[in-house]
């Protein structure tokens, strides 16, 4: 095999992990805190990726088109918690991932209306590309990777040193003793909700100048958004990490070996993991069934 | 003895009324949702009696048609032995998978199903296409023989021989809920620890009651394949699970006849607004979020709340 290409498809794989890191980190942080399996962030990361196209052609600034979906869907993030999810936290775990998925279902329906069923080719907003290893690598991958990491390091401060950000913790371990310390479960719930709905969103912004922006592009993550949150073990930020840089890599080597081992491969990663370590890579042991 | 057939005239009333309706209703519509509520039947024991939701059904249905569709284009013409080979197609398939994934947790199982539905279609129409035919499918409508006299490319023979199996698939059904198995199932969905202490592998039964499940999609997957006589991969396609899984609660999850009485209704509403609505994935999200929120019991289950309420009320007039 080329050494070239291997390198390659290992710099490819590491930009495609860091999107599936910023999808999956919602659908984790979410399962963490709410015990809720939110698919719903797939439809987040849908509308991100088309209303950043929209913006973006209309005023040609992809910057402002970035501002204006985490705007927009950070609303709409809170009304969907408002309105529906108040209402299902009670009800059993089949019946909130029920609901989720409607409402993903729902949201590809609306983008039908909207923006019609033709994929639509996405310019990269930064062009050009530069030699690393003896590949020519775009600036655009990089400047995922680097905004994908300063994310990381933002949330990691963001969850280690603010209050909130403690409470949040502490929520994954246990919520009623966070509730026994006057802290309100609710108020918590709909913070990370929106957190993980804006980087959804601004995981779809950024993934549609690579891939073509179609409404079925929020079914196709939802498999890999979901391996990775359960790979890296739920309600956990490093996991997350690691395991969307395993499956970014699995993928993008594996599929220089045998084409459709892009599907295939990070699914059996994903079963062989869970059935040895069924809390995933570093899921907490406190975090209930 | 009573009870026996009271338990018998159930379901066969029921067979009874979709043949009367025969005369007034075409009867493509029947046949659809007798096929549909087979296929619901499916979801519908599964989460409400293996307590497992599954977004990877439409795979399962997938499995039963072209295990069907393999038989009647490669090796033979008659079209009962390709039922029966979708049915242990599926059965098969069912064993092998459901070994690896009921071991993992009900909600990883869900997302696991999906992937899995994802692979299975992505193996049709890519990797095997020189055996099912990729995206065009395969066509055998021709090569059906009819048997005994039973002309299943018949629209009437159909609807006769599928009516048929319907009214089977109920009683089993019916049998299999109202027995040891059904109850010790039931029992597993609300308390795993309890059910060990009887003596009873809750891996066993939800391993069983998987495979029924699947065994019941892969038949109502024959049959759309011998109805239509071909297959092709959009059959299977995962987006149709969220439809399976509305269509599952709006009639009543784990209820006998939930399943058709949902099924009348989506394929009656599909049929109604296709010319108003082109895009099914609004009505059927929205369904999913609006059922869940406000009546999760379903049509069936409010409609025996509603025979319950009635019941008391009688018994304490009785009484004064």
């Amino acid at each position: 095999m080329d050494v070239n290409l291997l390198g390659a498809a290992a710099l490819f794989g590491f930009s495609d992990g860091c999107i599936f890191f910023l999808v999956a980190i919602g659908l984790s942080l979410c399962y963490g805190v709410m015990r809720f399996i939110s698919l719903d962030q797939c439809a987040y990361y849908l509308l991100g990726a088309y209303i950043t196209y929209s913006v973006t052609s209309i005023t040609g600034n992809f910057w402002l088109g970035l501002l204006v979906t985490a705007i927009l869907v950070a609303l709409i993030g809170l009304g969907v918690e408002k309105v529906i999810y108040k209402n299902v936290y009670a009800k059993p775990m089949t019946y909130t991932m029920i609901v989720s998925f409607g409402l993903l279902l729902f949201v590809i329906g609306i983008v039908k209306y909207i923006w019609g069923v033709t994929p639509i080719p996405v310019g990269q907003p930064i062009s050009g590309r530069f030699p690393l290893f003896g590949v020519m690598f775009p600036y655009y991958r990089l400047f995922i990777v680097i905004v994908t990491f300063v994310i990381y390091l933002l949330l990691h401060y963001f969850l280690n040193k603010t209050i909130v950000g403690k409470a949040i913790r502490a929520s994954i371990e246990d919520i009623e003793k966070v509730e026994a310390l006057g802290i309100n479960g609710y108020k918590l719930f709909r913070i990370t909700f929106v957190i993980a709905c804006v980087l959804s969103s601004l995981g779809g912004a950024f993934h549609g100048p690579l891939v073509m922006v179609e409404p079925y592009m929020g079914i196709r993550i939802l498999l890999y958004m979901f391996i990775t949150a359960v790979l890296g073990g739920l309600g956990s930020l490093k996991g997350t990490m690691v395991a969307a840089i395993i499956i970014g890599e699995t993928m993008s080597i594996g599929s220089i070996v045998w084409a459709p081992s892009t599907i295939i491969v990070p699914f059996l990663v994903f079963v062989i993991v869970l059935l040895i370590k069924p809390t995933g890579l570093f899921g907490s042991k406190l975090l209930k069934r | 003895m009573i009870k026996t057939f009271k338990e018998f005239v159930q379901p066969l009333s029921v067979v009874v009324i979709i043949l009367v309706a025969k005369f007034f209703i075409p009867s493509a519509f029947l046949i659809e949702v007798m096929i549909f509520s087979i296929f619901i039947m499916s979801c519908s024991f599964l989460l409400g009696y293996g307590g497992l939701l599954s977004f990877g059904q439409p795979l399962y249905l997938g499995v039963g048609a072209y295990a069907t569709a393999c038989y009647l284009f490669y090796f033979g013409q008659n079209p009962f032995i390709g039922l029966l080979a979708g049915i242990i197609a599926g059965s098969i398939f069912a064993l092998g998978i459901g070994v690896i994934i009921i071991k993992l947790r009900s909600s990883y199982f869900v997302l696991a199903n999906a992937a899995l539905n994802v692979i299975g279609v992505f193996l049709v129409y890519d990797l095997f296409s020189n055996i099912t035919g990729g995206m065009d499918g395969m066509w055998f409508l021709t090569r059906m023989n009819p048997v005994l006299g039973i002309d299943l490319t018949n629209t009437n023979h159909f609807f006769i021989f599928s009516a048929i199996v319907m009214l089977f698939i109920l009683l089993l059904t019916q049998h299999i809920m109202k027995s040891m198995f059904g109850t010790i199932c039931l029992a597993a969905k609300t308390n795993e620890e309890k059910v060990r202490f009887l003596g009873y592998s809750v891996f066993k039964t939800k391993l069983l009651s998987f495979i029924y499940s699947c065994m019941l999609a892969s038949l109502s997957g024959s049959l759309y394949a011998i109805y239509f006589g071909f297959v092709c991969p959009s059959m299977m396609e995962q987006e149709k699970a969220g439809e399976v899984v509305a269509t599952t609660i709006l009639g009543g999850v784990g209820t006998l006849f939930g399943p058709i009485v949902g099924a009348v209704i989506i394929v009656a509403a599909k049929d109604l607004t296709s010319s108003i609505i082109q895009h099914w994935e609004v009505l059927v999200g929205g369904l999913l979020v609006i059922i869940v929120l406000k009546a999760d019991k379903g049509v069936v289950g409010l409609f025996n709340d509603y025979i319950e309420k009635r019941k008391v009320i009688l018994k304490k007039s009785s009484t004064k």
